[in-house]
């Protein structure tokens, strides 16, 4: 039980017990990246054991420039990504559809307008996902968000705040922050 | 109510990244701009709200695949690509080494079934070969998929398991036979939704599709001619399995919107004769 670094340096050395504590560790955090990322739970399973895996193959060549966890968040998230490109997912969750009521569920209602988180992220570009997904959940910073994202903090600031505004109006049509509904772009 | 402060600006406000003070000072005046921040912090506490986490089974399968992988030869256990975790732009993203996604999959199909099977009393080997045979494989490879992609489709149909080591991991089966999964004793459709596989399927079905040789290959081939001509709704068939239906020798064939998706419409047919006895929607 030593901090990430120890059991980085233990698990390089061949330390399997030290190797599982890592993983164990940050399994639930990666798994929550790869669920909103990808909206439904196989998915983020699939992408979460991707990710571990990745991580077990590529810990010798991590370099301990950015903390372990950070280090972690990047690879699930290219994971997930990843995942998203593999799928080709349709842009509704799975289970949104399945739980809509057969010729009942009106989209047009107020009602049915209201959109979870899982749906209302998966309607954003998932360069704008993962940018509010690593903010507000992961909590990294801008600069963090950036190197994990590989683009510009400006960027970063950019995707997080438009991201935000078209996930609160899906979540609540008609209260927009940003003025007329629409989905962010992916110009930036 | 000039200078409001813009989209950018307030959801940095949020987050610290910018010096708050100026607009903190608009805010005090300004109610339409505090309306816009509360709706981007509704946004935020939406995203932050805790993920249920998967379940303990799924945790542990996953722990064990990773560690599993740990014993295998460096060759195929650490792919270059995966280290820097490489940028998210659109593009082949390498993050696992195929031979291991492809064995996962098989883990996830197989889920511990033994390699026995029990043969399905069919006549109709003829029936190999049809249509449907080749339209799996047309919808596999369809589509402008990332290199990656195209890379785990032609794994699927290649030496799956070259440079693994035996598997090693609690509920890693083998990929010893053809990937159609015996559900066992299944008394009714709950039962039966609680004993589909929470992850992916498709390589179930790509392994059949490519190597329709055993009887009970054949049989839900059959199986599944019959229930496309009955149902020509469906779409691809993404999961295979054999059960024993409220006492009734069955075929289980799901089908997803497309291939790799998981199954959306479950359908139940007796063995023998191809009967519909259930169908359910998955959520």
């Amino acid at each position: 039980m030593g901090d990430d670094s120890s059991l980085v340096a233990a698990a390089r050395g061949g330390d399997r017990a030290a190797l599982e504590e890592l993983l164990r560790r940050h399994q639930d955090r990666l798994y929550a990246v790869c669920r909103r990322l990808t909206g439904n739970d196989a998915d983020a399973a699939d992408a979460c054991q991707d990710a571990l895996i990745a991580i077990v193959g590529a810990l010798p060549r991590y370099d301990a420039r950015a903390a372990f966890g950070t280090w972690a968040y990047r690879i699930a998230t290219n994971s997930a990504l990843d995942e998203l490109r593999r799928r080709r997912r349709r842009p509704e969750p799975a289970e949104a559809v399945a739980e809509r009521p057969a010729g009942g569920g009106d989209a047009s209602s107020a009602v049915d307008a209201r959109l979870d988180v899982d749906a209302a992220l998966v309607m954003l570009p998932a360069e704008f996902r993962a940018a509010v997904v690593l903010r507000d959940l992961c909590d990294l910073s801008y600069d963090e968000i950036a190197e994990v994202l590989e683009i510009p903090p400006g960027t970063v600031r950019s995707r997080i705040a438009r991201g935000r505004a078209a996930l609160a109006e899906a979540l609540d049509p008609g209260r927009n922050p940003q003025g007329p509904p629409r989905r962010p772009t992916r110009s930036k | 109510m000039t200078n409001h402060p813009d989209l950018e600006a307030l959801s940095a406000g949020i987050d610290g990244e910018d010096d708050a003070g100026a607009v903190a000072a608009h805010l005090s005046t300004c109610g339409d701009c505090r309306g816009r921040l509360e709706e981007l912090h509704r946004a935020r506490r939406a995203v932050a709200a805790p993920v249920t986490p998967p379940a303990a089974d799924v945790r542990e399968r996953m722990l064990a695949a990773a560690l599993t992988s740990a014993q295998e030869p460096v060759s195929a256990s650490a792919p270059a690509a995966a280290a820097p975790a490489g940028p998210t732009a659109p593009g082949p993203a390498p993050v696992v080494a195929l031979p291991e996604r492809d064995r996962r999959r098989w883990w996830a199909v197989g889920g511990g079934v033994a390699a026995a099977v029990m043969a399905l009393v069919v006549g109709a080997a003829g029936l190999v070969g049809r249509g449907a045979d080749s339209n799996d494989e047309t919808a596999l490879s369809q589509g402008p998929p990332p290199a990656a992609e195209s890379a785990v489709d032609s794994a699927a149909g290649g030496d799956a398991t070259a440079g693994l080591a035996p598997p090693a991991g609690p509920g890693v089966a083998p990929p010893a036979g053809p990937g159609v999964v015996e559900l066992g004793d299944v008394p009714d459709v709950a039962t039966l939704r609680t004993r589909l596989p929470a992850s992916r399927t498709a390589n179930a079905v790509r392994a059949d599709a490519q190597s329709p040789s055993s009887p009970r290959e054949i049989g839900t081939r059959v199986c599944e001619e019959q229930a496309r001509t009955a149902r020509p709704d469906v779409a691809t068939l993404v999961y295979v399995a054999t059960a024993r239906f409220a006492g009734t020798p069955a075929v289980v064939l799901g089908f997803g919107a497309t291939p790799g998706s998981p199954p959306s419409t479950v359908l139940v047919l007796a063995e023998a004769g191809c009967r519909l006895l259930a169908e359910t929607v998955v959520p």
